[in-house]
């Protein structure tokens, strides 16, 4: 069968390992391109009007495949974490259906992915669907995690995602890149709004060009992420915001950290809990915080301003801590 | 003893009230809500956060500036809606950033990573004070059941509110009886009491004679807040009576805790409030959602296929502006209106939705259900 994964609120690793598995069960597996206007556009006459940006661009990328490919291959994505409770925000539980009324054929199994057992059923509930026997599931299987922990550990070393998944795929070999001896400034947000240029207007790459150290939620140990959230009287319910929250509480805590940019989108229900929790927290430290919320209409011109007035900021900090 | 409130939302006061008196605490009935609640709810809020919780923050505030409160208690939950977060929000904006001085209590189920026995047992320590351990349990299956009884009966007055109101020219008659009604309930503590003061205004409202010789018929469905709190829909169903529009509601305080709280509760009260299953709504809501989405985004979905069973001529959908799970819903309510032929309006408020523009939309609302009507006659 020909599947197409839609891009938008589905990201890496997570491609590349359904990517892999599809194509080693021998069907073919096209990925929706990067976030372009007509994608866009799609996105936003078919979608909601109140949902986010990456709701509305999950079905343009869906409608920009609907005619490439014979099926959606969309897994309803409940939980990523070990305890079974943390899930998703409903959006991603709703997100079949939702690609549904604009795309009628969707693949879709319900994915808990918390622990290996838990993620190997999710794998042989999609296999079997699919007529494929044991021994060729378990083969697809460990091929598709080991790209994907290949991925995983790449975007450890602050890559982005789509050059991890080219040199995954390629199975080519890296150097560790070198680190810049300027600041280091954490970015933290969703990474399907912060990996996406189109949508974030290349904010990492502008940043790593203007002489920063970025460090995203990716780069962070999931240890001191657990180990950070304690502080809070119960964890979020949403796994990428428990992720987002404890990597913005630790990267606060670290002397070499200077200032944390928080990449949000309009309309987004999660963040306006995670936004303010990590206010209090900056204040707490004194950490120089930015706010930006993206959306549709987001202009680049405004956003370069602002990000060089925070960055701006950030040295004159620095300069001041060290006279 | 203490001085305990919680946040407005409808009438569930009335049931809280019911328990705590039972119980020997002094409660503290929440302020009704204003213009001024909801811009005190605004400035300190997060800016997207749901609707509900500004209004109910601003509430909280307000009690908490008449000094006579010095506990506040709120349901916690396990999502993945945000509401299960608006307690541990309440803590911080209303401690750390205003820095009101109060007793908190959030209750949360026991379920892990969220909760745990232990903070169940604290809180159960906290209501008992210093009464004695049968007194206690006595004092609150009596509460309970009283409130229950409450609960149910200003319910189904409201439903008959919400008929009656679509027959009559003047709906100041049929309020002013509903009200009364609802004033001598809240006060009341006695079972027997409670049922007379139903069955006698149920009468009094059957008895008022129809003007008018044919109604629509509408569903009310969406996110269980903005339906309940007239402040917050700005008063919708009442613009929708008024102009000869009968309402069926979708959600109520009672059944949202039979669906999902009854479940979790303790050997004597769960036998007073009785069990719902949710076999029905995956029934209906199949195959337009197949999952639940948190909150009442399945109910949503559920409910309209319903009503369109049931030969209603149209469905309202409420929601507060971002709200996670109705968000979905609404995406699919979509697909439903298409497939199924059956017209939706959905209304998303916030602190911005004008009353005008409202208006606009319901009765153009309405004159596309009648014009369906006298299409299919």
């Amino acid at each position: 069968m020909r599947f197409g994964i839609p891009r938008g609120l589905y990201y890496e690793p997570f491609l590349t390992e359904w990517k892999v598995f599809l194509e080693s069960l021998g069907h073919s597996v096209e990925l929706s391109p990067p976030t372009n206007k007509e994608i866009l556009d799609m996105g936003v006459k078919e979608g909601v009007n109140e949902a986010c940006i990456s709701l509305k661009l999950t079905v343009g990328h869906s409608m920009y495949l609907k005619n490439r490919v014979e099926t959606i291959f969309a897994p309803r994505l409940m939980n990523l974490d070990r305890w079974k409770r943390i899930t998703l925000c409903p959006k991603f539980r709703g997100l079949p259906d939702i690609i549904r009324v604009s795309v009628p054929d969707v693949f879709s199994v319900n994915a808990y992915l918390g622990t290996s057992w838990r993620r190997f059923s999710f794998y042989w509930k999609v296999g079997r669907k699919l007529g494929s026997d044991l021994g060729k599931i378990l083969r697809a299987y460990r091929r598709a995690r080991e790209a994907s922990i290949r991925v995983f550990e790449l975007m450890k070393l602050g890559f982005l995602p789509d050059e991890a998944r080219t040199i995954a795929l390629e199975n080519r070999e890296v150097k560790e890149r070198e680190k810049k001896h300027g600041s280091s400034i954490g970015v933290v947000g969703y990474p399907y709004l912060i990996y996406d240029d189109y949508v974030s207007h290349s904010l990492i790459k502008r940043l790593t060009n203007l002489g920063f150290n970025v460090i995203t939620p990716e780069m962070v140990n999931p240890k001191e992420i657990e180990k950070n959230l304690r502080a809070l009287f119960k964890p979020l319910f949403w796994s990428q915001s428990n992720k987002v929250l404890g990597a913005a509480f630790y990267l606060f805590k670290r002397p070499e950290v200077e200032g944390v940019i928080h990449i949000s989108s309009f309309s987004c229900g999660t963040d306006a809990w995670v936004g303010r929790l990590i206010e209090f927290e900056a204040k707490k430290h004194g950490k120089p915080l930015m706010r930006i919320v993206v959306d549709e209409h987001t202009a680049e011109a405004g956003l370069v301003t602002r990000l060089e007035a925070f960055t701006d900021l950030v040295r004159w900090k620095k300069g001041r801590a060290r006279a | 003893m203490r001085k305990v409130t919680l946040p407005r939302m409808g009438y569930s006061y009335i049931g809280f009230r019911a328990v705590f008196d039972e119980l020997g605490h002094e409660f503290f009935e929440p302020l009704p809500l204003t213009k001024r609640t909801l811009d005190l709810g605004v400035k300190h809020a997060p800016e997207f956060a749901c609707f509900p919780f500004k209004i109910t923050l601003g509430n909280l505030i307000e009690a908490l500036e008449t000094g006579k409160v010095d506990t506040i208690i709120t349901a916690g939950g396990i999502g993945p809606c945000r509401y299960g977060f608006y307690g541990v929000m309440y803590e911080k904006i209303l401690k750390e950033e205003l820095g009101y001085n109060f007793d908190f209590i959030l209750l949360d189920p026991p379920v892990k990573p969220y909760g745990s026995f232990k903070r169940v047992w604290d809180i159960v320590l906290k209501w008992k004070s210093e009464l004695s351990w049968r007194d206690f349990i006595k004092r609150l299956v009596r509460g309970f059941k009283l409130a229950w009884r409450k609960l149910k009966r200003v319910e189904e007055l409201e439903a008959l509110l919400l008929k009656k109101r679509a027959w009559v020219k003047d709906s100041s008659k049929v309020e002013a009886i509903f009200k009364s009604a609802i004033d001598k309930m809240n006060l009341s503590r006695d079972l027997d009491e409670v049922d007379r003061i139903f069955e006698e205004a149920r009468e009094k409202m059957e008895s008022i004679p129809p003007e008018r010789d044919n109604v629509l018929k509408v569903g009310v469905v969406g996110e269980i807040y903005t339906i309940l709190e007239p402040f917050s829909n700005l008063n919708t169903e009442k613009l929708l009576n008024e102009r000869g529009v009968e309402i069926e509601r979708a959600v109520w305080t009672t059944e949202f805790i039979e669906y999902n709280i009854s479940p979790g509760l303790p050997f004597p009260l769960k036998q007073i409030v009785g069990y719902k299953g949710k076999e029905e709504i995956e029934k209906y809501s199949k195959p337009f959602l197949n999952e639940f989405v948190g909150g009442h985004g399945r109910e949503t979905v559920a409910h309209t296929v319903m009503f369109k069973k049931k030969g209603f001529d149209g469905v309202v959908h409420i929601l507060p502006f971002s709200c996670m799970p109705e968000v979905v819903a609404r995406s699919i309510l979509e697909r439903v209106s298409r497939e199924l032929d059956i017209p939706v309006l959905s209304l998303s408020f916030d602190e911005f939705t004008g009353e005008a523009g409202l208006i606009t939309r319901l009765e153009a609302f309405i004159d596309l259900l009648q014009m369906r009507r006298r299409l299919a006659a």
